[in-house]
């Protein structure tokens, strides 16, 4: 009797450090989702400070761009205005990829603006920031897809009411019509 | 607003004049200055160095390294045979003097009728004799090492390789096992992060030789690691600087089997990172602080590269990137190799200086170390 007692009180404190363990990596997974959310958004803002530099500079170059630069400003400041981490930016941010990356396609046409050496500067500071957000990005999409591991596979499932508002995060992907549209070599053979 | 600015075009000038100084780029302003030449004339040297095939290099090496390495050997040699032999020639002078005079003086003793018997006499040469010889026994044991430098066949190579790297335009240290727990010493720091970095496991090696220079732009610090309990493990730590700014250490450990890991995991102040490329995880274990640093260095492209490097050469290699400049650099790799690298054959100092052979292969291995440069694009302006 004894001896059954002193197994089942050993079998209950193993049980509950082992479900210790599964709320501790639910509630980490869950504060990496929101970590990596945030430093999105640093990046993001790093974008925001650098854009207007950019969009000076590129134009007094490109004439015939400003429809372009129009959306740019508006995106940014909506961008700006919504909450930081909401659907609402994250919405914004990929317009924006799309625009800045039609922007980076148009500034080959102008052969003058590549050159010049303020612009040859942003532009390099604008890669590293862009790194940074893919950076950023890899993170994000790596912790939403461990808490959804934590969150879908028993015994950690069993903690995933705790961790409801982050599994609302979705994957952050490329915008359809942006980058991820079919290249027509013809635009660039002009 | 305005004096932050100014703060900040200041910093991005001081770091671009940092990174031309290392690199050996130098523009109109700085070709005024001596000492910039130098430095590029020492870069185009070294990149034309490391290009030339073995018969180029048997040109180059007779007729720029082999005059001056002759005749600093033989003045380096003549230099410490001349004190061996002064030391040894006083030696047996004293030894010689105190006996005759032993005899001498007994004599004169013996013929004066006032005189005792001759044991005044060994009063006076005995102290005589045993002082000489302490005093002689003093001044050998400091010649000795010297002598021992200059006898053991580590020491001759050690010696003729300092002489040759150096007009090769590489700097050399030989052993730092001495001055390892010196604090002052530029290798503590990283004896330092050996011990916390690739070898918080096992027991640290020591730093057995030290290779300083630069391979085409890039500066460099090579050195051999020697486990004194497992003669048959090789490794090679590298340490170089690349012009990407850091803000985090980051680091890539070779993966063991599962309890090890664990352990690495356990110990590790810093954060597993889990990234998405599966046959480089099966291979690496990566921790940092910052997550998103890491994946800004530690791109998709970056861990393909690492990994068809490390197949290609089938070593196993072990990453740092620091924010710190210990020293110099702030990339570290640690290499494991097939043999104990930049050693020379055996043989006396004159024989091995004119061995050309022999630091052609050293500069081929330098190469071939220094080529995970070019493998990885750490040498390209571009993300990694």
């Amino acid at each position: 009797m004894g001896a059954l007692l002193v197994i089942f009180v050993f079998a209950v404190v193993i049980l509950t450090f082992y479900l210790y363990s599964c709320y501790v990596k639910v509630i980490k997974s869950g504060n990496a989702v929101r970590e990596a959310k945030s430093s999105i958004d640093v990046q993001f803002r790093k974008r925001y400070d650098l854009l207007p530099n950019i969009l000076t500079i590129a134009a007094k170059f490109m004439t015939h761009e400003k429809e372009i630069f129009t959306k740019i400003t508006e995106l940014r400041t909506q961008a700006l205005q919504a909450p930081a981490g909401s659907q609402e930016a994250f919405v914004c941010n990929q317009k924006l990829d799309g625009l800045l990356g039609q922007l980076k396609v148009s500034m080959e046409n102008y052969p003058t603006l590549k050159s010049d050496a303020t612009m040859t500067q942003a532009m390099k500071t604008y890669n590293e920031v862009e790194e940074h957000i893919a950076a950023a990005r890899r993170f994000y999409n790596s912790a939403v897809t461990q808490l959804r591991n934590y969150v879908m596979i028993f015994p950690t499932s069993l903690f995933k009411d705790l961790v409801k508002e982050e599994m609302q995060s979705t994957y952050y992907e490329i915008e359809e019509s942006g980058q991820r549209g079919a290249i027509n070599a013809s635009d660039y053979l002009k | 607003m305005g004096n932050n600015n100014f703060d900040k075009t200041n910093f991005a000038y001081d770091k671009e004049a940092e990174a031309k100084k290392f690199y050996g780029c130098i523009d109109e302003k700085e070709q005024k200055t001596g000492n910039q030449e130098e430095t590029k004339t020492k870069a185009i040297k070294n990149r034309k160095l490391f290009d030339l095939t073995e018969p180029e290099f048997y040109n180059y090496f007779t007729q720029e390294i082999l005059p001056k390495t002759q005749k600093r050997d033989f003045k380096k040699i003549g230099c410490v045979y001349t004190v061996i032999a002064i030391i040894l020639g006083f030696m047996i002078y004293n030894i010689l003097h105190g006996i005759i005079g032993y005899f001498v003086m007994g004599s004169l003793m013996l013929s004066s009728p006032s005189s005792g018997n001759n044991n005044s006499v060994l009063i006076i040469i005995i102290p005589y004799l045993i002082g000489t010889l302490v005093v002689m026994l003093f001044i050998l044991s400091k010649i000795w090492p010297i002598f021992k430098k200059f006898s053991s066949k580590k020491a001759v190579k050690n010696i003729a390789k300092k002489e040759v790297l150096q007009l090769l335009g590489f700097t050399y240290n030989e052993t730092l096992r001495d001055n390892k727990n010196n604090e002052f010493s530029p290798f503590y720091s990283y004896s330092k992060l050996l011990k916390d970095t690739f070898f918080s496991l096992g027991k640290v090696p020591s730093i057995d030789e030290v290779i300083e220079g630069n391979y085409k732009d890039f500066s460099f610090v090579l050195m051999d690691l020697a486990d004194d309990l497992d003669k048959y493990s090789h490794k090679v730590f590298l340490a170089t600087k690349i012009n990407k700014k850091i803000t985090a250490d980051i680091l890539l450990r070779q993966k063991g089997n599962f309890i090890v890991n664990k352990f690495k995991d356990f110990l590790s102040s810093d954060e597993v990172v889990n990234l998405e490329d599966v046959a480089f995880c099966e291979e690496y274990q990566v921790f940092s602080k910052n997550q998103v640093e890491a994946r800004f260095l530690l791109t998709p492209s970056f861990m393909e590269r690492l990994l068809k490097y490390k197949k290609y050469k089938n070593s196993n290699v072990e990453v740092l990137f620091s924010n710190k400049n210990l020293y110099f650099g702030n990339i570290f790799f640690c290499v494991s190799t097939s043999k104990d690298m930049f050693e020379l054959p055996s043989g006396d100092l004159n024989y091995i200086s004119k061995n050309y052979k022999a630091f052609y292969n050293i500069l081929q291995e330098i190469k071939d170390i220094m080529e995970i440069v070019e493998s990885l694009k750490l040498d390209q302006d571009i993300g990694m």
